[in-house]
């Protein structure tokens, strides 16, 4: 089962080239935790979201959005 | 964030021990419940010393995971989000519902021409019974929606 939410942290992680390790131990989570919001089987807390935007230097609309928005 | 994030990671890992516990905890007590019924036999002590050497492994590596993440410099107020802790919670949910609707039903499992076929159980046999069974439920529940998870991730590398 797949949450509403679309995001787009793969893109953003290919873009600064880091894995999901990287990306987890930066934000203070666990890799399966990252890996489990980029397939969208776990929508993460708004704490996490904005850890995720603020790490990117982005907004969050630009990391998530809804899926029903398209 | 280094120690927040090797927290994260061994928090996953004390959940994950903590649902692998459940099922060696379940066969201890299945496998008492028939030591009462059908007398003790070889291999049922066998199986017993087995399932209760697995628990003891299971609980020392969960300890040692405990005594790592209590070292971690970090406030234990600010537990980290993670999958697997959402997981084992609605791991506990539905095999507590599980274990009600067994209940409600044990009338027709636990007694004579019941579900199971057998004479009427004692209440400590049967209790022993269905505390195994919403171990199992849980522990099963946990693994299944964590590999479902990881053939989802699968996919998506994949693709």
């Amino acid at each position: 089962m797949t949450t509403p939410l679309d995001n787009r942290i793969r893109v953003f992680r290919a873009e600064h080239k880091i894995s999901q390790s990287d990306l987890a131990r930066a934000i203070g989570v666990s890799r399966k935790t990252i890996s489990t919001i980029e397939v969208g089987r776990f929508i993460p807390s708004t704490v996490i979201a904005l850890k995720i935007a603020r790490y990117f230097g982005v907004t969050v609309e630009d990391v998530f959005s809804l899926t029903d928005q398209s | 964030m280094d120690d927040q994030h090797t927290r994260a990671e061994l928090m996953d890992r004390i959940y994950t021990m903590a649902a692998a516990a459940a099922l060696p905890f379940a066969a201890i007590m299945v496998l008492d419940s028939l030591q009462t019924g059908a007398g003790e036999t070889t291999l049922i002590t066998g199986l017993g010393w087995a399932a209760k050497a697995v628990m003891l492994i299971v609980i020392l590596r969960g300890l040692f995971l405990m005594v790592r993440k209590w070292r971690t410099r970090v406030s234990h107020t600010e537990e980290p989000e993670s999958y697997s802790g959402g997981v084992l919670l609605k791991a506990a949910g539905i095999s507590w519902l599980a274990t009600i609707v067994v209940l409600l039903q044990s009338h027709r499992i636990f007694r004579s021409d019941g579900i199971l076929g057998i004479t009427e159980l004692p209440s400590t046999q049967s209790g022993d019974l269905t505390a195994a069974f919403m171990l199992v439920v849980f522990s099963l529940t946990y693994f299944t929606m964590n590999l479902s998870t990881r053939w989802a991730e699968a996919r998506d590398t994949a693709s």
